[in-house]
C-alpha cells in the first residue's frame, strides 16, 4: 500500500464543477465541502494507510437529498461513498479518487422508540452510544457495543456488521437489526425487512447488513433493544501468561456458561495501558489479564461466579478481583475500550488488525503471531475476544519509515496467512473494504467470489456506490485454492 | 416429458447411474408432475445433476426430508424431484468449541444424538418427521423453542451450495464471528431452495441447559393472556412460551396433563437454563395460579400441532408486533380461526377449518384470503399460508406478495438462476 498522499489542488476540471453545482443545489452551499483540507479530512477512515482525493463532501439531512445526490452521481456517473463517523479500520470508507463521499452524520435523529414492543427505528447517523442512552430509562439498551461506540455510527455499524465485546452472548448487528431503508445506487429508495421480525421474501436486510457500503446507501434502521440484564458480575483475573487466560476461557465456554463477554489484554498492551490516561491500576508484571463478564438473573449469577472462581483457581490464575461497584467494573472496561487509544500513544501510527480462528487454536497462533512480530522487528500486541476467536494483533509503528512501513505490511501478510490455514477468516468484525480485499483469494476461489459479485452487480450494477471494497482486483493463486486445500479443515497437529 | 426433457432424462441416468431413478407413473409432488428423482450422494453428483438439468432447461423440485413441500406456491412444470437426503453425514463435530458441519440432508434428530453427549444441543426445532437440516434451513424453520434459538439463520456459521449452473460454492466458514465477504447464507436460507442447493452446513451448537422446566396453566376468560403469556416470555429463562385455543387443546394438547376446564387459553412455558433460573421462572409464572408442572411432552405437542393441518384445512402464520397481538387475534377468531400464539417474537399460527363447508369450496378459500388480508392491513401482519388443500394450492400467492423490492428479489433470482432450474415459481411472487 501506497503511503499518504497529500491532498492536491481543489477540484477545477468542468464535469467536477457541474458536479459540484448540483450537490450544492441538493444539500445547500454549507454541506458540500470542497476545500483542500476538507478533501483532506475525508480522504480516509481510521485505516490511515492509504488516502485518497475526493471531489466533495456531501452532508444531507435526509432520505431525499441522499436519493438525489445519488442519483445525480449515477446520472453524471460519478463514483460515490458512504460515510459515518470514519472509524472504520478496513478503508471501507475510503473514496477513490474523485469520488463524492456521502456523509449521514447529519442525519442523527432517533425516529421513534417502542419500549413495550422494544424497538427503534433510527437514521444511521445516530452515534452507537447515543442510542443505549436514550433508551436507558425503559430498562433496554442496544446491544451491539463496538470500542468505538463513544463516536461510531448505526449506519457504519450497519455497513460493518460491528461486534463488541459482548458478542459472545449478544451476537452481532445482524442479529439487531430488522429492517432497513435503503437508496439503492440508482436512486431509488427501497424498505427491506419489517419491524415485526420476518418479511416474506429474500433475507434482503440480512444481506445488506454487512455489506459495507456497496449495495447502498442506509438511511433509516430499524433495530431490536435488549433489556438490560438483571444483574451483572465482572471480573478481572490475572495471568502469568496468555495461554493460561485462554485455558480459563475454554474451561468456562465447555461448562455451558455462555458469559456476557470473556476479553484478553496481553502484556504489552498492558504496559501501554498502565502508561495511558486510560490507567486502570492493572499489574504491570503480568502476563495477561482476562476480563470476564458475567450477566442475566440475579438468582443464577452467584453459582456461575462460583463456578467461574474454582475455574480460575485451578487455571493457577495469580489474582481474580470482582468488581464491587459500577466504578470498579467501569475501571476494568477502562483498560479494555481503551486499549487501542493508550497503544496510539506508543508511536505514530497504529495498524490495528482483526483475524478469526477457531477458538482452541488461540494459545499457538498467539505465539506464532508474536514470533511474525519479533521477527519484523515490530512493537506488536494483543487485545482479543476470546470467546469467538477474534484477534487483534496491533502494531504500532512510524509510516515515515518506509522500511518499517514494508514490515509492518508483511507481518500483516503473514498473520492473515496463519489464521487462515488454522481454519480461520480475514475479518471478524473490522471488514474487508479495501485492507483486505486482495486477501479474499486465500479464503475463496473464484467461483465463490462470482456467486459474491452476481448479488453486487444486482444492487450496483455499474459499481459506483463505494468501488474497489470487497471483491480483490487480483485472482487467487492455483497453489493456495482454498476449495482444493478443504476450506477450513484444521491440521491436526 | 418433452423431446429434450427425455434426453436430459437419459444424460442424468448414464451420469448419475443408480442415483437417478425413473418414476413410472410420474408423481404429483408440488404441484408439479415428477418422473424422474435423482438422490445425489455427494457434492460433485449433485453439481452433475444441476449442470445437466439447467444446461438442458430441465426445471427441478428441490426437496429435503420432504416435510415442508407444501410449502410455497406450486412449482411451474418441474418434471424432475432433486433430493438432498442422500447427501448425510456429520463431517466434523468441534466439540470444544461447539460447532458442526454436516451434509445437508441429515435429519436434525441424528445431529442431536450426536451432540447431546458432549454437552451441546442444536438450536433448530422446527415440526416434521425426519426433517433435515437443508430443509429446514432453506424454508427457515423454527419450532416452538424459537424463542430461546432464534432464528435458523442464526445457527448457520457457512454454507457449501451448489447454484444451478452446477457451480460449488461456499460462503463464511467454520469461525463463530466472520464479516469475511458478503453474507450469502442469509440469501440462502428461507429462499425456499431458489437460488441455490444447499449441500452443506457449518452449524453453531449451543450449550444444552443445565435444567429445563415446563408450566402448563389454563387461562380464564377473565384473563389479558397476551400480556400475561408475553410477560412470562420475557423471563431471561424462558426458552418457549406459547398459547393455545381451548379447541385445539382439547384436540392436540390432551397428552399434557392439565384440566382445561371452562379455560379459553392453554398456556405452555418453558424454562430453560441453571436451576436458580428455571425455578425462579416457573415459580414466578405459577404464582398465585392452578398451575401443573408439565414436561418435555409438552413441547412436542406443540411442534406437533403447529405442524398440522386440520381436516384439510388452511394454516397460515402471521408475524407481528407482540403490541398488535390481541387485535391481530381478535380478528383471527372473528373470521373462525384456532390459534397457536408465540407471543414472543409475535408469531401467530392461525388454522381454518373448512369442516361444514362445501367440498372444494373456493369462497372458503377466498374468505380465508379475506380474512388474512384484513390481519396484514389493520394489525400490519407478515404472513404466509403454510399449508392450505391440494384442490387450492395456485388459486393465490401463499406470500400475499411478499413484502420488500420484489423486482430485486426477482432479479437476485435471474442473476443466480437465470434459466429458472430451481424451484421455479414456489417463491414469494411467484419467483
Ligand atoms: C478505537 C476503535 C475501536 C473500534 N472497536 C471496534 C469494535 O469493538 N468492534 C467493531 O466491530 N469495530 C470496531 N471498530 C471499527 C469501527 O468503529 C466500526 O467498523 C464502526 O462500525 C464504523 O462506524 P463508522 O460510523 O465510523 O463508519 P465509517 O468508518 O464511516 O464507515 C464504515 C463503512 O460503512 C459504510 N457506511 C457508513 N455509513 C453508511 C450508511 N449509512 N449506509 C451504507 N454504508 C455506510 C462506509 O462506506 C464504510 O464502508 C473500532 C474502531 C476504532 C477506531
Amino acid at each position: 500500500m501506497p503511503g499518504v498522499r497529500p491532498p492536491q489542488e481543489a477540484p477545477t476540471s468542468r464535469s467536477d464543477a457541474e458536479l459540484i453545482a448540483g450537490l450544492r443545489r441538493i444539500v445547500g452551499n454549507e454541506h458540500c465541502l470542497t476545500r483542500p483540507e476538507d478533501l483532506f479530512a475525508y480522504g480516509c477512515d481510521a485505516l490511515t494507510l492509504d488516502a485518497q482525493r475526493p471531489a466533495a463532501i456531501v452532508l444531507p439531512e435526509s432520505t431525499e437529498q441522499v436519493a438525489s445526490a445519488v442519483a445525480l452521481c449515477a446520472y453524471l456517473q460519478r463514483p460515490f461513498v458512504p460515510r459515518g463517523a470514519g472509524t472504520g479500520l478496513s478503508g471501507g470508507a475510503h473514496p477513490t479518487p474523485g469520488a463524492v463521499v456521502i456523509s449521514l452524520t447529519r442525519m442523527r435523529r432517533i425516529l421513534s422508540i417502542d419500549a413495550d414492543d422494544r424497538i427503534a427505528i433510527v437514521q444511521p447517523g445516530v452515534v452507537n452510544a447515543d442510542l443505549s442512552a436514550a433508551v436507558a430509562h425503559h430498562g433496554l439498551f442496544y446491544a451491539p457495543d463496538p470500542s468505538s461506540q463513544q463516536v461510531c455510527t448505526i449506519g457504519g455499524n450497519v455497513a460493518e456488521n460491528s461486534g463488541g465485546p459482548h458478542t459472545l452472548k449478544y451476537g452481532t448487528t445482524t442479529d439487531h437489526v430488522i429492517a432497513l431503508e435503503i437508496v439503492l445506487p440508482s436512486g431509488d429508495v427501497v424498505r427491506v425487512g419489517s419491524d415485526t421480525g420476518f418479511a416474506a421474501g429474500y433475507d434482503l436486510t440480512g444481506v445488506a447488513v454487512g455489506s459495507e457500503g456497496t449495495l447502498g446507501i442506509v438511511t433509516e434502521v430499524t433495530v431490536r433493544l435488549s433489556p438490560i440484564p438483571e444483574a451483572v458480575e465482572t471480573l478481572l483475573a490475572i495471568f502469568d501468561d496468555v495461554p493460561s487466560a485462554c485455558r480459563l476461557v475454554g474451561r468456562i465456554i465447555e461448562s455451558g456458561m455462555v458469559p456476557a463477554s470473556l476479553e484478553v489484554i496481553d502484556r504489552r498492551t498492558i504496559e501501554a495501558v498502565e502508561a495511558s490516561v486510560y490507567r486502570a491500576g492493572l499489574p504491570q508484571d503480568a502476563g495477561a489479564v482476562l476480563i470476564i463478564e458475567l450477566d442475566g438473573a440475579a438468582c443464577e449469577l452467584q453459582a456461575q461466579l462460583e463456578r467461574v472462581r474454582a475455574f480460575a483457581y485451578e487455571e493457577g490464575v495469580r489474582g481474580l478481583e470482582v468488581a464491587r461497584d459500577d466504578a470498579e467494573r467501569a475501571r476494568f472496561w477502562r483498560a479494555r475500550k481503551g486499549a487501542f487509544g493508550a497503544l496510539g500513544r506508543l508511536a505514530p501510527d497504529l495498524y490495528v488488525h482483526d483475524a478469526v480462528v477457531p477458538r482452541t487454536k488461540l494459545p499457538e497462533i498467539l505465539e506464532k503471531i508474536c514470533e511474525i512480530g519479533d521477527r519484523h522487528r515490530l512493537r506488536l500486541s494483543n487485545v482479543f475476544h476470546a470467546g469467538d476467536g477474534n484477534l487483534h494483533p496491533n502494531i504500532s509503528f512510524d509510516r515515515r519509515d518506509p522500511d518499517e512501513l514494508a514490515r509492518v505490511i508483511e507481518a500483516g501478510r503473514e498473520i492473515l496467512e496463519l489464521c487462515v490455514a488454522a481454519g480461520g477468516v480475514l475479518t471478524g468484525e473490522h471488514g474487508v473494504g479495501n485492507e483486505k480485499r486482495d486477501y479474499m483469494g486465500l479464503v475463496f476461489d473464484d467461483v465463490d467470489l462470482d456467486a459474491m459479485r452476481r448479488l453486487r452487480d444486482v444492487w450496483n450494477p455499474d459499481g459506483l456506490c463505494n468501488p474497489d471494497k470487497i471483491m480483490p482486483t487480483t485472482r487467487p493463486c492455483m497453489e493456495s485454492n482454498p476449495k482444493a486445500r478443504g476450506y477450513d479443515a484444521v491440521p491436526i497437529d | 416429458m418433452g423431446e429434450s426433457s427425455a434426453a436430459v432424462r437419459d444424460a442424468i441416468g448414464r451420469l448419475l447411474g443408480d442415483m437417478a431413478v425413473v418414476l413410472e407413473p410420474p408423481e404429483l409432488m408440488a404441484g408439479s408432475r415428477v418422473s424422474m428423482r435423482i438422490e445425489p450422494r455427494d457434492a460433485e453428483a449433485l453439481a452433475t445433476a444441476l449442470r445437466t438439468l439447467d444446461s438442458g432447461s430441465t426445471p427441478a423440485i428441490i426437496t429435503g426430508g420432504g416435510s415442508r413441500l407444501g410449502l410455497g406456491n406450486p412449482v411451474r412444470g418441474a418434471q424432475v424431484e432433486l433430493s438432498c437426503v442422500g447427501l448425510v453425514g456429520i463431517d466434523e463435530l468441534d466439540a470444544a468449541d461447539g460447532v458442526i458441519r454436516v451434509g445437508a440432508g441429515t435429519p436434525l434428530a441424528e445431529i442431536e444424538r450426536a451432540v447431546r453427549p458432549h454437552g451441546w444441543q442444536l438450536p433448530l426445532d422446527p415440526p416434521g418427521q425426519g426433517t433435515t437440516v437443508g430443509g429446514t434451513l432453506a424454508s427457515a424453520a423454527a419450532g416452538p423453542r424459537r424463542l430461546g434459538f432464534g432464528a435458523a439463520r442464526g445457527c448457520v456459521l457457512g454454507l457449501d451450495t451448489v447454484l444451478a449452473c452446477g457451480d460449488r460454492t461456499r460462503c463464511g466458514g467454520r469461525v463463530v464471528k466472520n464479516v469475511t465477504g458478503y453474507d450469502l447464507a442469509k440469501l440462502y436460507v428461507g429462499s425456499l431452495g431458489t437460488l441455490g442447493v444447499i449441500e452443506r452446513a457449518w452449524l453453531r451448537l449451543r450449550p444444552a441447559p443445565r435444567s429445563t422446566r415446563v408450566v402448563v396453566l389454563s387461562l380464564g376468560p377473565d384473563s389479558d393472556p397476551y400480556t400475561f403469556a408475553l410477560a412470562a416470555a420475557r423471563h431471561s429463562a424462558a426458552r418457549a412460551v406459547a398459547l393455545v385455543c381451548s379447541e385445539l387443546a382439547d384436540t392436540h394438547m390432551q397428552g399434557v396433563g392439565h384440566p382445561l376446564d371452562a379455560a379459553d387459553w392453554l398456556l405452555v412455558a418453558e424454562y430453560a437454563g441453571d436451576e436458580e433460573a428455571t425455578r425462579e421462572g416457573a415459580e414466578r409464572l405459577a404464582e398465585g395460579r392452578a398451575a401443573s408442572p408439565g414436561d418435555l411432552t409438552a413441547i412436542d405437542a406443540l411442534r406437533d400441532l403447529q405442524g398440522s393441518v386440520g381436516a384439510l384445512g388452511v394454516r397460515a402464520r402471521l408475524h407481528v408486533r407482540p403490541s398488535r397481538l390481541a387485535a391481530s387475534c381478535a380478528l383471527l377468531r372473528a373470521a373462525a380461526a384456532q390459534l397457536l400464539v408465540y407471543p414472543q417474537p409475535g408469531v401467530i399460527y392461525a388454522f381454518f377449518d373448512p369442516s361444514g363447508c362445501g367440498d372444494e369450496d373456493p369462497w372458503w378459500l377466498d374468505g380465508v384470503f379475506t380474512a388474512l388480508e384484513r390481519v396484514r392491513g389493520e394489525a400490519k401482519a407478515e404472513l404466509v399460508v403454510e399449508e392450505l388443500p391440494e384442490w387450492g394450492r395456485g388459486r393465490r400467492d401463499v406470500f400475499f406478495g411478499g413484502s420488500g423490492p420484489l423486482s430485486l428479489m426477482r432479479s437476485i433470482k435471474a442473476r443466480f438462476d437465470p434459466n429458472g432450474t430451481l424451484n421455479p415459481g414456489r417463491f414469494v411472487g411467484s419467483i
